[in-house]
């Protein structure tokens, strides 16, 4: 019976039992579950190698619109692009050398005169002042053939000395009929006692007149002598010795005939610096110009002679070639300024009509020599001549270039600075792209050139070489105007072991093979708004292996 | 029967995707209809019991964690020489075009519910949420690792870096209302507290190369707003105080909205839908917001200009373009109020009653963040164990992760239920452990090698759980009552 109670009881439980039971074990295995963890996988980091990194970056490096101005600031960036009227573009080399100044040239050396005369004092012992005056003629002697109306000094010393046996204290007053110092006449005062008496002078704002009617740069000068008396005994006669000299003379300006003498200057020399990295090839300029211009200061007639006018070339096979035709006067007169202080300029122009320098620019010479020199009053004294202290005569050559012409093989080289590093090794593969959109009528051949310290050659960009360069098409004579661009898309992959090449470059050298278009065949002419677009891009595939990482 | 089958096909095959997202609450608690909380779900699924009260903090605690871009094994594995190997390349393929980080914890303060006539259905719930989550895309870890050459002509999402931050305080009043025996309506009306909040709404630098010349185009545009970083950031601020002032924060207000609504079909198929957390704050108490001075601004770079260089030299051109620079990405900073949404969820829902103690059930999200939605999909399965225990299994499609299995368990003593729930159960259990020497210095100074470890859960992507205990009452449907679901 207790057994069937039980088991009633239990039968009559079961479900909330089973529940019971069922909820412990969820509770078992959910803390269970809470209370572990499973650690599925262990990493030993220290072993860790990662696989290969290989990112490739792209990105511009040059865009560029170049003009004229930009191309050749390399080469000439002291030189002047000029634009004329038309707005063609043309390239103006000059230079200028200047004659010696006239305080250079003409000396004054120092004058001295010595006059010696008597004093007869009337009557007894002397109490009272007595005055005795003499004029003297002081001839200066200058060299050269000058004959000097007037000469104002800017510096100057005037020594004046007198020797007598006069027994009476005097005042000696020197003056200079006619010439100044500051406006006013110059005079100076000696004062005597005993047996001599001197004194010494600037002679700074004097203005010396002279009068050349007798003899040649003749100078007035006077003296009063004035003896105080003093009661002592009169032994007249006396004699008087005067001892004076102008000294370490320089002139501000000077009137008269200054003489004949050579204007002598150095060797006037134009680089043509555009063809300073040229290797080879021909230039043809259509319309060259040399100018020679003289900027004459003296105020005398000149005769200037161009000795010698000449194309030379330093570079590659060295060739000089002497300018020469009707356009070169022979004799050649240079004008005189007007008056004190004005430049007058007289020139003369040579240029394919009259002469050769067409052919003396042909072969792609480095400097132009222009050797002119001068000599003063050809004709003798038959024009009166002022000069200032400062005044030069100044010869100036100019070349002008208008860019019309034509071009062929014409080679530039130009070299770079870079350093490329020593390790490549993560390089794989370097694409550079050139673009280029050209308004020059100019074809171009562009090779860049690897080279270490040594200037040994590594590698080069472009293998095979490709034509970056596409000339634009110049329009009808006579202005030959490009209106449209070209554009030339270049690319180039560097891989493998010419990257390894790459290492070790410190130097780039660009070298450009151009040629005015139709190979130079036809007449190109520049102007001022053309331009030459420039891109370069660059993509760079990296390697970087685990143990790099 | 055959009704029975064809309304599962068609709402399982609106199932298409398994999309990546983010969950914010734990799915399985959705066929849980015994737990209070699972009301938060769908306003229109009145719960089992006829009252509850949920204890002060304790009744509902839910932490979810996850990471939905690669995982470990995507990244580190050991070759046939036991050598470990970081395979790059693989966790970027396992990545997306935006990648999250997200971390996020809801609490009940205090709730309770209870019924009226079995017709009407009140509750009330003072809730703290707090999330933050950080994104950041795909295209930069291939910017990096591939380089911008392998992206011509691409433009790159490089700035998608999204931080999110949101620390608020709900106060929800719920209503259900049976409206007939196939229809139940319900609402929650919730009054917002905002407290922190870090929200960028605009993340936006872009790199393009062109494929012709490669020039580089970066655009910039970027709008972040915060509110009380600055002070928590202040060193000046008595920080004790001030956390007292934060805690009781009411400046930053807002309004949000539940609907629900549910159908049953037939004896065995119910279908619910419901619109969650629609609304707003308006942050105001301390808000601070990084704006790009130039906003879609762009910058390209197409090479230097020689020309350029030769006639102002470098130095002039490199300033020039240190101007362009800044000009374009400088960012200004002001202190503007503004408004966020709220995380809008939409959730589709069937139950199967294959008999009265077992259940299926189906569950459709979608998640509204980031001008996305993210989708996820659970299936479940419900075994009452009388009215004391309920558990449940999961299958969940989530977070970019397709092995969540989750397991979800309720269980009654007299008035007091304890709950406990998690949509990946594996997930905390299975950790992978990272060793590695490093170079120690002892007190005499000499060097010796320590092995340290460092443990991690294998699976990553997401992790929850939600536990909690309430008291609740009437549990025990009577013998005539048909109950909504079960």
């Amino acid at each position: 019976m207790k057994q069937m109670l039980w088991f009633f009881c239990l039968k009559k439980n079961m479900p909330v039992m089973k529940v019971k039971i069922l909820l412990l074990i969820s509770v078992f295995c959910v803390v269970t579950l809470l209370m572990s963890s499973c650690v599925k996988e262990e990493f030993d980091m220290d072993t860790v190698s990662t696989t290969n990194w290989n990112p490739n970056g792209a990105g511009p490096l040059i865009n560029s619109s170049l003009t004229m101005w930009d191309i050749l600031d390399d080469y000439d960036s002291t030189d002047l692009l000029v634009v004329d009227s038309n707005q063609m573009v043309m390239l103006v080399y000059e230079d200028t050398v200047y004659s010696q100044s006239a305080e250079e040239l003409i000396t004054l050396n120092n004058q001295t005169l010595n006059y010696s005369d008597n004093l007869s004092i009337p009557g007894g012992n002397l109490s009272t002042d007595y005055t005795a005056s003499y004029d003297v003629d002081f001839d200066f002697t200058l060299a050269g053939g000058m004959e000097l109306d007037s000469m104002l000094l800017k510096q100057g010393l005037l020594n004046l000395s007198l020797n007598s046996d006069l027994n009476y204290p005097a005042t000696i007053i020197m003056s200079l009929p006619g010439s100044t110092q500051y406006g006013t006449t110059y005079r100076d005062t000696l004062y005597y006692s005993g047996t001599s008496g001197s004194i010494s002078r600037g002679l700074a704002g004097t203005k010396l007149v002279f009068d050349n009617s007798v003899v040649s740069n003749r100078l007035s000068v006077h003296f009063d002598v004035i003896v105080h008396g003093n009661g002592a005994s009169n032994n007249s006669p006396y004699f008087l010795n005067f001892n004076m000299g102008f000294n370490s003379l320089n002139f501000r300006y000077m009137y008269g005939y200054l003489g004949q003498f050579d204007l002598s200057l150095n060797n006037d020399t134009i680089g043509i610096r555009v063809y300073n990295n040229s290797l080879t090839g021909t230039v043809n300029w259509e319309d060259p110009r040399l100018h020679i211009n003289v900027y004459n200061g003296w105020g005398l007639p000149i005769r200037a002679t161009a000795d010698y006018l000449a194309a030379v070339r330093t570079n590659n096979s060295p060739a000089t070639v002497v300018i020469s035709g009707s356009g070169i006067p022979n004799p050649w007169n240079i004008s005189a300024p007007a008056s004190l202080g004005q430049i007058a300029t007289t020139s003369f122009m040579l240029n394919k009509g009259n002469s050769n320098i067409d052919a003396a620019l042909n072969i792609t010479p480095q400097k132009i020599l222009a050797l002119v020199s001068g000599s003063t009053n050809p004709n003798g004294n038959v024009t009166k001549n002022f000069v200032e202290d400062v005044s030069r005569m100044a010869v100036e050559a100019k070349l002008e270039l208008p860019f019309y012409g034509t071009a062929n093989g014409f080679i530039i080289q130009d070299t770079f600075e870079i350093d490329m590093g020593e390790d490549l090794d993560h390089i794989d593969w370097v694409l550079f792209k050139l673009y280029t959109n050209n308004m020059f009528p100019v074809d171009g051949t562009v090779q860049l050139y690897f080279c270490d310290s040594l200037n040994n050659r590594l590698d080069s960009l472009l293998n095979p070489i490709d034509q970056a360069l596409v000339a634009a098409t110049p329009g009808a004579a006579p202005d030959y105007i490009v209106t449209s661009p070209v554009s030339k898309m270049v690319s180039q992959t560097i891989s493998g072991p010419r990257v390894q090449n790459l290492e070790g470059t410190k130097k780039v050298v660009v070298c450009a093979h151009l040629n005015t278009y139709n190979s130079g065949g036809s007449l190109v002419k520049i102007y001022s708004w053309y331009k030459l677009d420039v891109r370069l891009s660059a993509q760079v595939q990296l390697k970087f292996n685990s143990n790099d990482l | 029967m055959k009704k029975t089958t064809l309304s599962i096909f068609v709402f399982v095959a609106g199932l298409l995707m398994s999309l990546v997202t983010t969950a914010q609450n734990d799915m399985v608690i959705q066929g849980m209809r015994i737990i209070p909380q699972s009301y938060y779900s769908n306003p229109a699924f009145i719960p089992q019991c006829r009252w509850h009260i949920g204890l002060p903090v304790i009744s509902s605690a839910y932490i979810g964690m996850g990471h939905n871009g690669f995982k470990p094994k995507n990244v580190i594995s050991t070759n046939i020489q036991d050598s470990v190997v970081l395979d790059i390349e693989s966790m970027l393929n396992s990545m997306k075009k935006n990648n999250y980080v997200f971390l996020e914890s809801n609490v009940d303060i205090f709730s309770f519910g209870f019924k009226i006539k079995d017709k009407h259905y009140i509750n009330v719930a003072a809730t703290e949420h707090a999330f933050a989550r950080a994104s950041y895309p795909k295209d930069l870890m291939n910017f990096a690792f591939y380089g911008n050459g392998a992206f011509l002509d691409q433009t790159l999402d490089i700035g998608n870096f999204r931080i999110s931050e949101n620390h608020y305080r709900e106060l929800a009043f719920g209503y259900s209302y049976v409206y007939d025996s196939k229809w139940t309506f319900g609402a929650r009306a919730k009054i917002l507290f905002g407290m922190s909040n870090v929200n960028t709404r605009r993340s936006d630098i872009t790199l393009h190369t062109e494929g012709e010349f490669f020039d580089i185009t970066a655009t910039s545009d970027l709008l972040i707003n915060t509110n009380e970083i600055d002070n928590m950031s202040d060193t000046t601020l008595d920080q004790k105080k001030y956390m007292k002032d934060y805690l009781f924060l009411t400046k930053n207000k807002g309004i949000g909205m539940d609907l629900g609504a549910s159908y049953k079909f037939d004896d065995k198929i119910t279908f619910g839908l419901s619109i969650l957390d629609f609304g707003f704050i308006s942050w105001k108490s301390n808000p601070m917001n990084l704006v790009s001075k130039n906003p879609g601004g762009s910058f390209t770079f197409d090479g230097l200009d020689v020309s350029e260089i030769l006639e102002n030299g470098d130095s002039a051109f490199l300033q020039n373009l240190e101007d362009s620079l800044i000009d374009i990405f400088e960012v200004d900073t002001t202190y503007e109020s503004y408004r966020t949404s709220l995380n809008t969820r939409i959730h589709a829902s069937a139950y199967y009653k294959v008999t009265e103690k077992d259940q299926i059930s189906a569950l459709l999200r979608f998640h509204f963040y980031d001008r996305t939605v993210h989708p996820s999909f659970s299936l479940a399965y419900m075994r009452k164990f009388g009215n004391i225990l309920h558990l449940t299994g999961s299958y969940s499609i989530t977070n970019r992760n397709y092995t969540n299995f989750g397991l979800g368990m309720s269980v009654k003593f007299g008035a007091a239920q304890l709950y406990v729930l998690s949509d990946n159960i594996l997930a905390p259990f299975i950790w992978n452990r990272y060793t590695w020497l490093e170079e120690q210095e002892d007190q005499f100074g000499s060097t010796y090698w320590e092995t340290q470890k460092l443990t991690l859960p294998r699976n990553w992507k997401y992790l929850n759980l939600h536990f909690g205990l309430n008291l609740v009452f009437g549990c025990k449907p009577p013998k005539d009552f048909t109950p909504i679901i079960e």
